[in-house]
């Protein structure tokens, strides 16, 4: 069975989901309050369900929760401070409000991560690169050529290794560091001159010629895509005015108090299941249509 | 009229260029001593920006495509080297190769391998908050590299070596910031000491490491891009 693959971007210009989620990664990086926190977790646990698969989601919190529970459990060893005192670890005391800090940093990390797993999902290299600005023209290059050359690498390194090692008429067996680095100054030498000639052979296509050149722009940026961009920054700007209410409110140390009016979390949470809900419909409209 | 509309912008981007990478640690001692809330966040826009700010430098100075390739090329084989290196924690060629790019190629090539490298890195490793970090770090030390270099510094092997191991714990210091204005608080000297404390062992196997990838690498890399910067007239 086929991995599952975001659909809900697919008819939109790069540009509306970019935005939406730089917004809501921004925003989760801004507002450190738990309930806020907790709300970008669920969303972005959600969409890259949808999104993403079960399985691929799963494989990403075997990592990530390990990492949730070490951001939780290191800042009551870095800093014990609280006035609910949990346990003694010798000399360390454990308070409840150190340890939710912790806690929030922690879902905060993986609400991230899981974001931009998310986004990575939804935004393919290619336009990622058609978001550049027209006059960029080093930076895309740059960025296009180390994407192409880091798997080319990967699979050179091993070919050159094999090479090497079937050439036994050379003489003894060198040492591994000797053949790494025989292997690594290789690899430098053979991507160094094909880059040149690359080089040379976009020249004599008329790279550099100095004449404007025309670029060939895969997607458009129509009237529903602005309209859908004037709704995501409207809602941005009350979840953040909301986000910033809830914030003032709240306190960690020396007590957690301060939740806030419960109005004040329906922007943020709308922002957040927004990638999601978005999703969710145009999968089930798709299967109503087969 | 257009040229020289260029040519002042460039010479504008390039005169922040400095300003713009000190920015970064002095806005995170700032937020940390001010005690401000979301300082990970707010330190981390001002990072963002340097980083957009030696980019478009980097584009202003309308690099020719020639001098491109070296440039990606050396960002693709620091982005290789850290993922076929990854078993060995903290033993990355990438701080090694941003300091030869920076000392080989000027200090806006040395910052944008640095950057690149760990961008494309993350791409196996996973992207997330630490990314722009990483980038700003190994950047950082592939501008200095190129400012040293520019000098004949790096020309001097015990210079080149305490640089090199100097950079791991400059790259240490800089993620531990980033971790010690996020993920710890109450923020306090002692905490902020502890946090960094704890990854000392780390940060030194960093720079022993990026010592002894620059031993290695030093003299058969850079004899290989002076054959290529020979043959092919650069």
């Amino acid at each position: 069975m086929a991995a599952a693959r975001p659909i809900a971007f697919d008819a939109c210009h790069a540009t509306v989901p970019a935005t939406l989620f730089a917004g809501v990664v921004a925003l989760s990086m801004l507002a450190v309050q738990p309930a806020l926190v907790a709300v970008s977790l669920a969303g972005a646990l959600a969409f890259s369900l949808l999104a993403r698969g079960v399985a691929a989601t799963v494989r990403g919190l075997a990592w990530q929760l390990p990492l949730l529970a070490l951001a939780c459990l290191a800042n009551p060893l870095f800093s014990a401070s609280g006035s609910t005192l949990l346990l003694k670890l010798g000399p360390r005391s454990v308070y409840l409000e150190s340890l939710a800090y912790g806690a929030t940093m922690g879902a905060l990390l993986v609400a991230v991560v899981l974001w931009f797993e998310g986004a990575a999902a939804v935004l393919s290299q290619d336009r990622l690169l058609a978001l550049a600005p027209r006059r960029a023209r080093a930076l895309p290059l740059l960025a296009g050529m180390v994407a192409q050359l880091v798997p080319q690498l990967l699979r050179r390194s091993g070919d050159a290794r094999a090479s090497l090692a079937a050439c036994t008429a050379a003489g003894a067996r060198p040492s591994a560091r000797d053949a790494l680095m025989r292997t690594s100054s290789l690899l430098l030498s053979w991507s160094l001159e094909e880059s040149l000639e690359r080089a040379d052979s976009m020249r004599a296509r008329g790279w550099e010629s100095g004449r404007p050149r025309t670029c060939y722009r895969p997607e458009r940026l129509r009237s529903r895509d602005v309209a859908a961009l004037c709704g995501i920054a409207a809602l941005l700007a009350l979840a953040a005015a909301c986000a910033w209410l809830l914030c003032a409110d709240w306190r960690f140390y020396p007590r957690m108090t301060g939740l806030g009016p419960w109005w004040a979390y329906v922007p943020p949470a709308l922002l957040a299941a927004l990638p999601a809900a978005a999703e969710l419909l145009v999968r089930l409209r798709e299967r109503r249509l087969g | 009229m257009m040229g020289e509309r260029q040519t002042s912008r460039a010479r504008a981007l390039a005169s922040l260029e400095i300003p713009a990478l000190v920015a970064v640690p002095v806005a995170m001692v700032a937020f940390a001593l001010a005690g401000m809330r979301a300082s990970a966040g707010l330190t981390l826009v001002v990072a963002l920006l340097a980083l957009g700010l030696l980019f478009a430098s980097f584009e202003a100075s309308r690099p020719a495509l020639r001098q491109l390739m070296p440039t990606a090329v050396l960002a693709a084989v620091a982005a290789a080297g850290r993922v076929l290196f990854a078993p060995l924690p903290d033993v990355k060629p990438v701080s090694a190769i941003a300091i030869l790019a920076g000392a080989a190629l000027g200090r806006r090539s040395g910052f944008v391998v640095g950057a690149l490298a760990a961008l494309a890195s993350n791409v196996f490793f996973g992207q997330g908050p630490w990314t722009p970090w990483q980038m700003y770090a190994w950047g950082l030390v592939g501008y200095v590299s190129g400012v040293l270099g520019e000098r004949g510094l790096l020309e001097r092997m015990p210079v080149l070596y305490v640089w090199g191991f100097a950079s791991g714990l400059v790259y240490g210091l800089i993620l531990n910031g980033y971790h010690v204005l996020g993920y710890v608080q109450p923020l306090t000297w002692e905490s902020a000491l502890v946090a960094c404390a704890a990854s000392i062992p780390l940060d030194v196997t960093h720079g022993v490491a990026t010592v002894a990838f620059l031993a290695a690498i030093w003299l058969p890399w850079g004899r290989a891009i002076r054959r290529v910067v020979a043959k092919y007239g650069l």
